[in-house]
């Protein structure tokens, strides 16, 4: 049973076993809390990093390559915020406001599931575009705006505090290191990454597992709020990644992406972010309750997506490649 | 000593609005504040961890109509949306001409 190996394999890596010894840890009322510091920092780290590495990469991309895949991920920011709200207000019977916030969330992507993804095909011998990164900077932002926009049109305010969000979002340490990153490392090159890898390539998953144990922390504090939560939402957070992996494979596809890049587009269409989107929804929908869209988000499609996701993806993929 | 009475505002708001808290200030001609951190509970928020976002706690002193005029900008812009403290209470000054 393939895919139950590649299931359990993922389970017992290093970066998932840390996730799950922050909500043990939780669980058991530890006093193990990270400094506020020091998440800044870990945050400020991999998405250097990675945006780094990125950009190293997408140095060696051709336009021919790169414009298919792009557009693809394109497409699936946009469509996913909203078909995510349509479902939340039609069938989750959610507020406009809290719709908003979680279709927000589900049409950004995670760069921490991203980096667990680009782990797992490498554990399992799967190859993919060196341009994925760029994906995931793709996939950030747009969808945040579609979900404020969606609100923000109805209910009709001033675009003075457009401007704020905007700037938010762009001007926001998650994607001005993300995007500065990509830049660095596209600019610098192969001769960028001799400088910098050292410390940002070969150390990357060892942070990662420190990132993963305040992620597990967190998590653990939100589990009581799964009940507020509530049975439509826990589902929704598993089956509307699902979904939206499912989709993001056709596309990939079409635009020619690898086995590997598929599997990869599909993790980042099923993720959901919490880093980036949380802190712009803090400040354009500040009506919406954490209660939902951090603890779906964290508690729900996180560790769906790191424990079972990623592998379910992968095998999807290879139904679909035929391989 | 000769200690004068004035209003200390005290606002405990999200760290995400910090800076339109500060332009509503200035917008009403204050000359300065102090912000520390702040966490705790209220009636709506749970938890302060940094990625519910942290509390701050803004001070001012403020002559008397400045501290109603700023209760009241907060209680329109800011109570029904945010999560949000706003009062005011007297105090001793020196100095007043400083804080008018």
């Amino acid at each position: 049973m393939e895919i139950a190996e590649a299931l359990l394999s993922n389970l017992r890596t290093p970066m998932f076993l840390a996730f799950f010894l922050g909500i043990f840890a939780t669980l058991i009322k530890s006093d193990l809390k990270f400094p506020d510091g020091m998440y800044t920092g870990l945050t400020i780290y991999l998405l250097l990093a990675i945006g780094l590495k990125g950009g190293v990469k997408l140095s060696n991309t051709t336009i021919e390559e790169f414009y298919k895949p792009a557009l693809a991920a394109i497409l699936l920011c946009i469509t996913i915020p909203v078909i995510a709200y349509v479902i939340l207000t039609r069938l989750g019977k959610y507020d406009m406001v809290n719709a908003a916030a979680l279709a927000a969330h589900y049409g950004s992507v995670s760069a921490v599931t991203f980096s667990e993804a680009l782990a797992f095909m490498d554990s399992q011998h799967i190859t993919y575009e060196g341009f994925m990164p760029s994906m995931l900077a793709i996939m950030e932002v747009p969808a945040i705006i579609i979900a404020i926009f969606i609100v923000k049109s109805k209910s009709g305010e001033d675009s003075d505090s457009w401007k704020k969000v905007l700037h938010e979002l762009f001007a926001g340490k998650g994607t001005l290191l993300l995007l500065g990153g990509l830049m660095i490392g596209l600019l610098s090159g192969k001769k960028g990454l001799e400088q910098f890898g050292p410390l940002f390539d070969t150390p990357f998953r060892g942070v990662l597992i420190l990132f993963l144990l305040e992620v597990g922390i967190v998590t653990g504090r939100r589990l009581s709020d799964l009940k507020k939560a509530g049975v439509f939402l826990i589902g929704f957070g598993i089956i509307f990644p699902i979904m939206c992996s499912f989709f993001a494979l056709l596309l990939a596809k079409i635009a020619g992406l690898s086995l590997g890049g598929a599997s990869i587009l599909a993790t980042l269409a099923a993720s959901a972010s919490y880093i980036a989107a949380p802190s712009a929804i803090r400040i354009a929908l500040p009506e919406a309750s954490p209660a939902y869209y951090l603890t779906a988000a964290l508690a729900i499609t996180f560790p769906f997506n790191i424990s079972i996701g990623i592998p379910l993806y992968l095998s999807m993929a290879k139904i679909i490649y035929g391989a | 000593m000769k200690l004068d009475t004035a209003k200390l505002i005290t606002i405990i708001a999200d760290d995400a609005i910090e800076n339109k808290i500060i332009e509503d200030l200035k917008s009403v001609s204050v000359k300065g504040y102090t912000i520390t951190e702040a966490r705790g509970e209220g009636l709506n928020s749970i938890h302060n961890s940094s990625w519910e976002g942290k509390s701050i706690r803004i001070e001012s002193l403020v002559s008397e109509s400045k501290a109603e005029k700023i209760i009241e900008i907060m209680t329109d812009k800011y109570l029904d949306k945010y999560a949000m403290i706003v009062f005011s209470s007297d105090v001793k000054v020196v100095r007043r001409e400083r804080f008018n």
